[in-house]
């Protein structure tokens, strides 16, 4: 029922990676009325009290529930936090194996499962760090952009033109807008450090609240998550030029499952230049029958070219992107089994399907 | 001799000026005694950073110097070369895959850990791990670990400034081997080109 609330601040902290129950711009977009996301308690079109945000029976809100701390489950549905949801009809039905997946789509899915495994939470468009920390001016966003590494200034270019007044609003007193802004246009990186470090200094709580404000809009976030796509597919799709090298057969179309690795490699391990004789030659002895048996191979052999501390995390999380479900590895008597609840989004069924657009 | 010297000197002086105002440099920017400069321009960057992007932290209390050579998101194949600006024949080091963080972050390290690609990474267990001097250079290196909330930790590596030069101790109680003589002198053309901005 509308108008139901929870005696708890609407939106929990930003470090909880929770989406919030209402979010800037429409509804139904990366907020509670969003069917593709696991969101908290709102209002419900049921009678207050029930299965909402009035429920009495429900726990209240607290920043260490265990649920907070951890990626959230997307089986579950999107108001099933406190419930045993049950699964909608759309969702129990088993995808089909020759169906595609757009590239996009395993591009949100890859990125999703690569964040879970490094940080153990969801993405969060607002993470903020600044200069105080390692001299990189400053950082912000779900992979940390920075001004030293002339990677911030491009992406907040970015969000300017696609829209410069929704861009400007963000920044308020105290933040000397101006100035970032023509550092932006003329794309200075010593203009946006100093910026960065001014206004740091003269007003760190308007520089704070000026990049939460950035973090909470749908269109900049959107260019956040395809920059983010931006930097490890290009090594997502070099890995894949080799493999269909070595068996342009076994890797003539790629699979989900085969995809979510490659770029989690890629995230963790940045190619498989450093091993492809080593692949090459396996699949010419080993002779796989499928994609998933060669994937092995290879995420096999690129986990071993690590430093031996690594090895088994690495091999953890691919065979676990791979198999769908969290993978025992033991590499030089260090064992790891990574968990990540993202996995379910390629297990099964569903991780043979094929991307479009590879 | 001065009237000869007098030109060349003025000559120097003032082609750092406009080099730094043409911004090849952000920086130096100190808080106490430990001091940042990023590289902003390819011109100075030479082997074995080539296509890396350049930090400088240096300390003013001691030589202590680090250039930090990394790629984004990738802090992985970062290379930093660590050495004693005041003493360049003393030892120096190469540290693979670290992270120069600033000893002003240290209280903020302790509870929330440091801030990763993909989000904040705690540091690792330790029995006892030293504060930092003021001005210390400090490195930071990723590992994994067995927690399933955590899945990653970072080790702090401390660079000590002595009577003898400098040595890299790991909060681990590992400490880092120095380079050979002529490991370091692959830096070279690169320390040179920076030097005149460490100030």
């Amino acid at each position: 029922m509308a108008g139901s609330r929870r005696q708890t601040p609407l939106s929990p902290s930003v470090d909880t990676g929770h989406i919030p129950a209402r979010t800037p711009g429409p509804l139904g977009v990366n907020d509670q009325g969003d069917p593709n996301v696991t969101t908290l308690l709102g209002d419900t079109p049921l009678s207050l009290g029930i299965r909402d945000l009035g429920d009495p029976t429900l726990p209240q809100f607290s920043s260490t529930d265990p649920s907070n701390q951890v990626c959230i489950d997307p089986t579950r549905n999107p108001l099933s936090i406190g419930f045993d949801a049950k699964p909608t009809a759309a969702s129990a039905v088993a995808p089909q194996p020759s169906e595609n997946i757009a590239l996009n789509e395993a591009q949100d899915i890859a990125l999703k499962i690569s964040t879970c495994f490094e940080g153990g939470k969801p993405m969060n468009y607002q993470a903020l760090e600044d200069d105080a920390f390692d001299g990189q001016g400053m950082s912000f966003g779900i992979i940390q952009w920075n001004f030293g590494q002339n990677t911030l200034g491009p992406l907040l270019k970015k969000m300017l033109d696609a829209n410069a007044t929704a861009f400007k609003a963000c920044f308020g007193e105290g933040t000397d807008y101006d100035t970032l802004e023509k550092a932006l246009k003329a794309g200075n990186k010593n203009n946006e450090m100093k910026w960065a470090r001014d206004v740091q200094n003269k007003n760190h709580d308007a520089w704070e609240s000026a990049f939460k404000n950035v973090g909470s809009n749908d269109t900049f976030n959107k260019i956040q998550r395809d920059q983010a796509v931006g930097q490890y597919h290009p090594l997502a799709g070099a890995v894949i030029k080799e493999l269909r090298k070595i068996s342009a057969s076994l890797f003539a179309n790629i699979e989900l499952r085969s995809y979510a690795a490659i770029f989690d490699l890629c995230v963790q391990q940045h190619g498989i230049s450093n091993c492809l004789s080593e692949i090459k030659k396996r699949i010419k002895d080993e002779k796989p029958a499928s994609q998933l048996e060669a994937m092995k191979i290879v995420v096999g052999e690129r986990a071993r070219k690590a430093n031996s501390q690594w090895r088994a995390d690495c091999l953890s999380r691919r065979m676990g992107i791979l198999t769908g479900a969290a993978y025992e590895a033991t590499e030089n008597e260090i064992t790891a089994k990574r968990k990540n609840p993202q996995l379910s989004l390629v297990a099964g069924a569903t991780g043979a399907k094929i991307v479009s657009g590879l | 001799m001065f009237p000869v010297y007098k030109p060349a000197a003025l000559l120097l002086v003032w082609s750092c000026t406009v080099f730094a105002a043409d911004g090849a440099v952000s920086g130096p920017d100190c808080a106490g005694s430990l001091c940042v400069l990023n590289v902003n321009t390819s011109k100075l960057i030479a082997p074995p950073c080539s296509g890396y992007s350049v930090l400088v932290g240096f300390s003013k209390s001691s030589g202590a110097t680090l250039i930090q050579c990394s790629k984004f998101a990738a802090a992985g194949e970062n290379i930093t070369f660590v050495y004693d600006r005041r003493n360049l024949a003393a030892k120096a080091f190469e540290f693979h895959g670290g992270r120069f963080v600033r000893s002003t972050a240290w209280a903020r390290m302790q509870t929330g850990g440091v801030p990763d690609t993909f989000g904040q990474v705690p540091l690792c267990a330790v029995s006892k791990r030293e504060t930092p001097a003021e001005g210390q250079l400090l490195i930071v290196e990723k590992e994994p670990q067995d927690s399933e909330t955590a899945p990653y930790c970072y080790r702090v590596y401390y660079v000590v400034a002595g009577q003898n030069g400098l040595t890299i101790h790991g909060d681990s109680g590992k400490d880092l081997s120095p380079l050979s003589t002529k490991a370091a002198a692959e830096w070279t053309r690169l320390r040179e080109n920076l030097a005149r901005y460490i100030r």
